[in-house]
């Protein structure tokens, strides 16, 4: 037989009993848009983790902490060793301008009227290392690497940077303005001066020791950070970036005024490096081999994250079970519509069997049949589920509103239906309806020709 | 060879043998040059009912050979029915074969079997067996179908058997909207339409009255002998016996009298026979 004619003998057949076929249908709409749904919550948790977690910080980035280990200093030569990492997208040390007994000051205005002191937060990063760091400009240009040989120091400020400066003309409390209490997103009032525009600012380091000079850098602020919580990055919002060669030349610039000679016993090396891996799945491998290089003081979000998935799985585990239970049931209504379907057409069976009609043939027609059930179902089951997730991410997102908003998130959807899912919804639920239709149609080819015959 | 010999079996021990001879040496000029297309070699069937044994057939032999139209006729339990069960291959023996064309059908696999039944078998029933769902067309396609034919073609060879039987107008009639004298004419398009080489027909009048009987039992003749297709029909109505050929008469599984049709017979050679006898070489060439 052809497949064209196979095929509409089965729809013939099931629109020979409507409502019998329409409640064996709903059966597997039931079960499919069950466990589309099920599923479908699952990954809504699973990415408003994913959400949460990349709030705090990028989940591809790899902290490495230097242990003050003599044997494997974190310096150019083992930064050039993670570059070296198939796994590895972009790596930077981090260098904090710190030295011991100096002081760290940025003026700006006229004659040094506004002061930041302390510069903390303030981190050295390789330039060419940016770009993949994830540092979204809120104004300006990400920090360049420096081709002009210009010695003026380049910096990108954080958010809210310019609001460490105290204006030393006025007295407290009018001398800050405060803004820990602005929510991120929020507007922020206007700083004492803009520091993109602002080409008084200067950084000075300077000891306390007697007769000690000072050494000044003229400052050019080339952006401004779009601001974060990111707890390993906290120069987004208070801090600045300026390029790690900068920062090391600023340190010998001052060493060499005041004749101070580097500790040669001091740890070589950055205080911290950064790893950005290629994508998630890397990041337990470049720990691990960042490990096996000798700097086992690594940090990453990996670990939480994994902890986050498993439980996440497990709940998408436990609601698939759900859903599976309730497409089994459905498997069950049409294996048992289709054995009444084939005890009434025993005798129609007889009569194709005696008429030459092949034993293949028969077995693809109730096959063909129960998974047409299945796969009827399964379309609507997915229209009805993406119906159902539709409404629910619209009532619970409506209802979201203040809690959610405050952390700083968006409200997530709760389900997420994505296009894999549905697909695999359709193909499930064929599927249940091919192996549905096995037993009854091993039962269809078993009857006899002489069925035909027999008058009743 | 021009005596159609009726082979070995049980109606020689039963003495009917002078009466078959007499018979065949008339007949012998229609059946000389067809090769017996049914042959039934010692056919025994045992049924089991509860702890008891019926014997439904016992040692039948026979020959039908090609273009004869065959009818078995007894009373109900006699065995007919399951004769004819056991030719179109719709149940196992319990002993001997039926060969058809030379080859032992009861030998044969339900797959191999179905293969053959599409190709060389077809069948009228009783109580006509249309699929209710599907119109007349549909239902005398449905050979067809199983053999894989495109929709144009299959649905010329429908139509213009269905004109045969006199029914181009209900082509598109349901069973449900046709009268049993309709409901089995198109049974009988449906067994002809792929032009098998056999036809059997099981009491194909047992539901119609007097006149459509006639009707229908003139149409399968009619066709038969147009293609010189072998017609095996099973009836308790010797009326209807007297359209065949050849009459075997069945009583408690077996043949009691297996006689030539005289009248028949004479009328054929008068009819048909110049026609079926350069179709049936144009056949086995």
């Amino acid at each position: 037989m052809r497949i064209s004619d196979l095929l509409s003998i089965c729809a013939r057949n099931l629109t020979r009993r409507k409502f019998r076929t329409f409640l064996t249908v709903m059966g597997v709409v039931i079960g499919t848009s069950f466990i589309v749904m099920m599923i479908s919550l699952g990954i809504g948790i699973e990415r408003s983790n994913m959400r949460m977690l990349e709030t705090w910080g990028d989940l591809t980035m790899v902290t490495i902490h230097n242990q003050g280990n003599t044997e494997t200093p974190l310096n150019d030569t083992a930064i050039e060793a993670i570059r070296a990492m198939p796994q590895v997208q972009a790596v930077t040390p981090v260098a904090e301008l710190r030295l011991d007994n100096v002081n760290v000051v940025l003026t700006a205005g006229r004659g040094g009227r506004y002061e930041w002191w302390g510069g903390w937060g303030i981190v050295g990063l390789d330039p060419a290392a940016l770009p993949y760091l994830g540092y979204d400009m809120r104004e300006g240009d990400i920090l360049p690497v420096n081709e002009d040989g210009t010695r003026v120091v380049r910096m990108m400020f954080g958010e809210r940077a310019a609001y460490n400066f105290q204006d030393t003309r006025r007295r407290w409390p009018n001398n800050m303005i405060e803004v820990w209490n602005v929510m991120p997103g929020d507007p922020l009032p206007d700083p004492f001066f803009n520091p993109m525009e602002e080409q008084t600012i200067r950084i000075t380091l300077s000891s306390w020791e007697q007769d000690s000079r000072d050494v000044e850098f003229e400052v050019e602020v080339v952006g401004v950070m779009v601001g974060s919580w990111d707890f390993n990055r906290p120069e987004l919002m208070d801090g600045a970036v300026m390029d790690v060669a900068d920062l090391q030349r600023m340190i010998a610039e001052f060493n060499r005024a005041n004749s101070i000679r580097p500790d040669r016993n001091a740890v070589e090396g950055f205080d911290m490096a950064r790893v950005k891996a290629h994508s998630i799945d890397d990041v337990a491998d470049v720990e691990a081999a960042i490990h096996a290089m000798g700097f086992p003081n690594t940090q990453s979000m990996e670990e939480i994250r994994q902890s986050m998935q498993e439980a996440a799985q497990q709940i998408q585990m436990i609601l698939g079970f759900i859903g599976g239970v309730a497409l089994f049931i459905s498997s069950l209504s049409i294996m048992n519509t289709m054995i009444m379907s084939v005890y009434e057409r025993t005798r129609e069976i007889g009569v194709m069997k005696v008429l030459g009609c092949h034993l293949g043939n028969i077995r693809s027609i109730f096959l063909i049949e129960a998974a047409l059930i299945g796969f009827i179902g399964g379309v609507v089951g997915n229209a009805l589920s993406a119906l159902a997730s539709f409404a629910l991410n619209a009532y619970v997102m409506g209802n979201a509103g203040g809690g959610m908003m405050g952390m700083g998130m968006e409200p997530m959807p709760v389900s997420v239906i994505p296009l894999w899912l549905m697909s695999l919804g359709l193909v499930f639920a064929t599927i249940i309806g091919l192996v549905s239709g096995i037993i009854p149609a091993l039962r269809a080819v078993k009857i006899s020709a002489l069925e035909a015959i027999r008058t009743e | 060879m021009h005596i159609y010999v009726p082979s070995v079996g049980a109606h020689h021990s039963l003495g009917i043998q002078p009466i078959c001879a007499a018979q065949h040496s008339i007949a012998g000029e229609v059946m000389q040059d067809s090769a017996a297309i049914i042959s039934v070699r010692q056919l025994t069937k045992v049924f089991r009912v509860g702890s008891e044994k019926v014997v439904a057939l016992n040692d039948v032999s026979f020959d039908v050979p090609k273009g004869q139209i065959l009818c078995i006729v007894g009373t109900s339990g006699s065995g007919k029915s399951t004769l004819l069960n056991q030719l179109a291959g719709l149940e196992k023996p319990t002993k001997g074969q039926v060969l058809i064309g030379g080859k032992n059908i009861s030998a044969f696999s339900e797959t191999r079997l179905a293969g053959f039944r599409q190709k060389h078998i077809g069948f009228i029933f009783q109580s006509y067996n249309l699929m209710a769902a599907m119109t007349a067309l549909e239902n005398v396609s449905m050979p067809l179908i199983f053999r894989g034919m495109p929709r144009k073609k299959r649905e010329i060879a429908a139509k213009r058997i269905l004109g045969e039987v006199g029914l181009s107008e209900r082509a598109g009639h349901k069973p449900s909207q046709m009268s049993g004298g309709q409901q089995q004419r198109v049974g009988i398009a449906r067994a002809f339409v792929a032009t098998p080489k056999i036809i059997f027909a099981d009491e194909p009048t047992g539901n119609l009255d007097t006149r459509t009987t006639v009707e229908v039992m003139q149409m399968m003749i009619r066709l038969c002998k147009q293609y010189n297709q072998t017609l095996v029909l099973v009836t308790h109505d010797t009326e209807i016996a007297e359209y065949a050929d050849r009459i075997v008469t069945m009583r408690d599984g077996v043949i009691v009298e297996d006689r030539v049709n005289v009248k028949r017979a004479e009328e054929t050679k008068e009819e048909t026979n110049p026609g079926a006898g350069e179709k049936g070489a144009k056949d086995e060439t």
